[in-house]
C-alpha cells in the first residue's frame, strides 16, 4: 500500500483572525493527539535576539495567546509549559518579560520553562553529528511538543522554520559551536526530540539576508501547520523560494526518517512568495564574517 | 612602563590587549577579573606573566605604572578611586563613571596629582572624525548653528551577559557616551540645556530607557539633537554638522564625511561614492572593515603613553569625561521629570 502523504495546512490569516484560522489549521491536521497520558504540554517558542514582535524575528506573543487559548478551551488538566533557552544573544528570562510574554502565560496559567536553567538528561545517539546529546529533562519526557516557531530566512541554514526551532533546546549558552556543524546538528536533536505539532507564525515573516533576527519583515500573513515537521519545513522553503531537497537540514532530517519531503499541502493555494533574499548578498556575507573571524584570530595571536 | 589590566571581557580580549601589545615600550605584566578563571585564560593566550581574581593585588604592585581599567561602568568609580590613591595613571573605558556624582568624586580626587587619567572614547581616533575636527578647528564651516546624530546600537547580549546595562539609564549608558562626547569634542561652546524624550519603548516591560532623543543647546544657543537606540537592530554612528560656512556628513563606522559649501549638487553624490569605495579600499588593507571600532585602540594608545612619557594633557580628561556624565545625567532626569535640565544646576555641588 502506498504511503499516505504528510498534511501540511497553510492559512493565510493577519492577527486579528488568528484564533479562528488556528483552530482550521488543527482540525486539517486531524487535530492534536493529546490524551490522558501525555496531558504535559511543552510549547518550544523562538525568541533568537533581543527583537521586538513586529520585526518577524520571534515568535509573536499573540501567536501564543491563541495557542494556549486553543488548548485551554479543548483540553482539561492540562500542565503546560513554555519554553526557550539562553543563548549567546538570547537572556531567554528576560526576553520572555521585554516581549510581553508574562501576561499571556499568567492569562492561561502557562508555566515559562528557562531549557537551560532545567534538570539535563544524557541520551546515546547515533546522529549524523552528535553521538551523545544532553537535553532538558523536561523535553524528553512523557509530554505533548509543540514547536512554536517563525517563518524567516537564515543566512546559516537557508531557512528557520520548525525543525531550526528545535536547535534552541539545546540547554547550552555557547550554541555557536555547533554551527560549523549546524545542519547536521539539527537533525539529530529533531532525531530525539521530534515535534508532535509543528506550527509556524508566519503572519509578520522575515525575509532578506540578514535573517533570523536582523532581515526584512514581510507582513505574508501566513500560519503553517502539521504534524511531520520535515513536510512543514519542505512547504515553508518552498514559499520562502528555496527547494526544499536544497535546504540541507531539511534533506538531512528527510534521510534520518525525522519526517517526509513528500507532503499533501491543505487550506489556502500559497505558493511562493518573494522573501527578498539574494543569492550572491548571501555569498557576500559570508565571505565577510569568514574573513572577520581570520583578521580577528591574526589580531590577537600574532603580536608580541 | 608595566600596565596592570583589570578587566577582562570581550573588550579586553578583542581590543585593548592585542593594541597593548603591539607598544614596544610597554609590557602588561597583569591581569584581573573576578571570573579567575577568564583571567586565567586570557592570560595565557597573550603571555601575561600574572593574572588574579583581586584587583587589589594589581593595584598594590608598585613596578606597575598604568593601570587599565575595562570592567562594567558600576564598577569604575571604586576602581579609579583606589587606583588614584595607588599614584597610578589610569586609563578607563566610557562612561567615566556610573552616575554625575562618582564622576565628580573622581575629578575631585584627580585634583593636584601628577597622574594621567584617559578616558577611552576610540570613535575619536578614526580618520574621517578626526578629518572632521581638523575642519572645524580651521573654520572651514563657519561657527556650528546646529548637529544632529545617531548612534543606534544592537541590544547588548552578545558581548555582555552581566545585568548591569539594564538599570534605569540603559541605552544611555551603553553607546550614547560615544555620540555624546563627539558632539562635546568637536563643539566649541558648553552646553547650557538638556531635554530629552523617549523610555521604555515596550511600556514598562523592560523598565528601563531603551531608546531616547537628546536635544542639547549650548551657550552660544547653537543646538545638538541625538538619537540613541537599542531597539532599531542595527548599528549606526552618524553625525551631521551644520556651520554658518558649510555642512559635513559623518558617517563614523564607514569611516567617511562629506563636506558641503551651498547646495548640494550630484557631483557631491559622486564624491561621496568614491570616498565610500576608498574607505572601503582601506579598511580591507588595514583590517579596521572588520575590526570596527577596535581598530583603533593601539592610536588611543599611543597618545595615551605620549602624555605620561612627555607630560601632555590626556587626550580625552576626567573634565570631559565628566561632562558627557553630566550629559547624560541630565537626559535620563529630563526622561524622568519631562523638563529641561539645567547643566550648570547639575554640575554644581548642590546637586545630589
Amino acid at each position: 500500500m502506498k504511503k499516505k502523504r504528510s498534511v501540511v495546512a497553510v492559512l493565510k490569516s493577519d492577527y486579528s483572525g488568528l484564533y479562528s484560522n488556528l483552530e482550521k489549521i488543527i482540525t486539517l491536521c486531524e487535530g492534536l493527539e493529546i490524551n490522558s497520558k501525555n496531558n504535559n504540554v511543552v510549547i518550544k517558542i523562538n525568541l533568537c535576539d533581543a527583537r521586538t514582535p513586529e520585526t518577524g524575528a520571534i515568535t509573536h506573543p499573540l501567536f501564543l495567546d491563541a495557542l494556549l487559548k486553543f488548548l485551554r478551551e479543548n483540553y482539561e488538566n492540562l500542565k503546560i509549559f513554555v519554553a526557550e533557552s539562553d543563548a549567546t544573544v538570547v537572556l531567554a528570562d528576560k526576553f520572555i518579560k521585554w516581549f510581553g510574554f508574562l501576561p499571556v502565560l499568567k492569562k492561561w496559567n502557562a508555566k515559562w520553562v528557562n531549557l537551560s536553567k532545567e534538570e539535563l538528561t544524557t541520551k546515546k545517539i547515533n546522529g549524523l553529528f552528535l553521538k551523545e546529546i544532553q537535553l532538558p529533562k523536561i523535553l524528553c519526557d512523557n509530554v505533548y511538543f509543540i514547536s512554536l516557531a517563525k517563518l524567516k530566512t537564515n543566512l546559516l541554514t537557508k531557512i528557520s522554520c520548525s525543525l531550526k526551532n528545535q536547535f534552541g533546546c539545546l540547554p547550552e549558552i555557547e550554541k555557536n559551536v555547533y554551527h560549523s556543524h549546524i545542519n547536521k546538528v539539527i537533525a539529530d536533536i529533531n532525531s530525539v526530540i521530534k515535534p508532535d505539532f509543528s506550527l509556524v507564525d508566519g503572519i509578520i515573516a522575515m525575509g532578506g539576508t540578514q535573517g533570523p533576527a536582523f532581515g526584512t519583515p514581510i507582513g505574508t500573513e501566513l500560519i503553517i501547520g502539521g504534524k511531520d515537521p520535515v513536510a512543514v519545513d519542505a512547504c515553508c522553503a518552498k514559499i520562502m523560494g528555496f527547494k526544499p531537497y536544497l535546504v540541507p537540514h531539511v534533506r538531512k532530517s528527510n534521510a534520518q526518517g525525522i519526517g517526509s519531503l513528500r507532503y499533501e499541502q491543505v487550506g489556502d493555494d500559497i505558493k511562493k512568495i518573494n522573501f527578498e533574499i539574494k543569492k550572491w548578498e548571501i555569498s557576500l556575507f559570508l565571505l565577510g564574517s569568514s574573513l572577520k573571524k581570520r583578521v580577528m584570530r591574526r589580531t590577537r595571536s600574532g603580536n608580541k | 612602563m608595566k600596565v596592570g589590566i583589570i578587566g577582562a571581557g570581550a573588550i579586553v580580549r578583542r581590543g585593548h590587549l592585542p593594541s597593548w601589545k603591539r607598544l614596544q615600550s610597554i609590557e602588561v605584566s597583569t591581569i584581573a577579573d573576578v571570573n579567575e578563571i577568564l583571567a586565567k585564560n586570557i592570560a595565557k593566550e597573550f603571555n601575561i606573566p600574572r593574572y588574579s581574581k583581586d584587583y587589589q593585588e594589581l593595584l598594590d604592585d608598585p613596578s606597575i605604572e598604568i593601570v587599565d581599567i575595562a570592567t562594567p561602568t558600576p564598577s569604575h568609580s571604586e576602581i579609579v578611586l583606589k587606583a588614584i590613591k595607588k599614584k597610578k595613571h589610569i586609563l578607563v573605558e566610557k562612561p567615566l563613571a556610573f552616575s554625575l556624582k562618582e564622576a565628580k568624586e573622581i575629578h575631585q580626587a584627580l585634583k593636584g596629582k601628577n597622574l594621567k587619567l584617559n578616558i577611552v572614547q576610540n570613535y575619536r581616533y578614526y580618520r574621517s572624525v578626526a578629518k572632521v575636527k581638523e575642519r572645524l578647528e580651521s573654520g572651514r564651516l563657519g561657527k556650528i548653528v546646529s548637529m544632529n546624530g545617531l548612534a543606534l546600537a544592537h541590544f547588548p547580549v552578545s558581548w555582555t551577559r552581566s545585568n548591569w546595562l539594564y538599570h534605569q539609564g540603559g541605552v544611555l549608558y551603553d553607546f550614547a557616551p560615544h555620540l555624546v562626547d563627539l558632539v562635546l569634542w568637536l563643539h566649541s561652546s558648553q552646553p547650557k540645556n538638556v531635554t530629552a524624550f523617549g523610555g521604555d519603548f515596550t511600556k514598562k516591560n523592560m523598565e528601563f530607557i531603551t531608546h531616547a532623543q537628546i536635544l542639547i543647546e549650548f551657550e552660544d544657543s547653537s543646538t545638538a539633537t541625538m538619537d540613541v537606540s537599542w531597539l532599531t537592530g542595527t548599528n549606526l554612528l552618524r553625525l551631521n554638522v551644520h556651520g554658518t560656512g558649510g555642512h559635513v556628513f559623518l558617517d563614523v563606522k564607514d569611516d567617511i564625511f562629506l563636506e558641503i559649501h551651498g547646495t548640494a549638487t550630484p557631483l557631491h553624490n559622486i564624491r561621496r561614492f568614491i570616498r565610500e569605495i576608498k574607505s572601503l579600499v582601506r579598511g580591507l588593507i588595514t583590517g579596521n572593515f572588520f575590526k570596527g571600532p577596535v581598530g583603533y585602540y593601539h592610536l588611543l594608545l599611543t597618545d595615551f603613553i605620549k602624555c605620561i612619557t612627555d607630560d601632555l594633557p590626556p587626550p580625552t580628561p576626567v573634565e570631559q569625561g565628566l561632562m558627557v556624565n553630566a550629559v547624560i545625567e541630565a537626559a535620563q532626569k529630563s526622561i524622568e521629570t519631562k523638563k529641561a535640565i539645567e547643566i550648570q544646576s547639575i554640575l554644581s555641588d548642590s546637586y545630589v
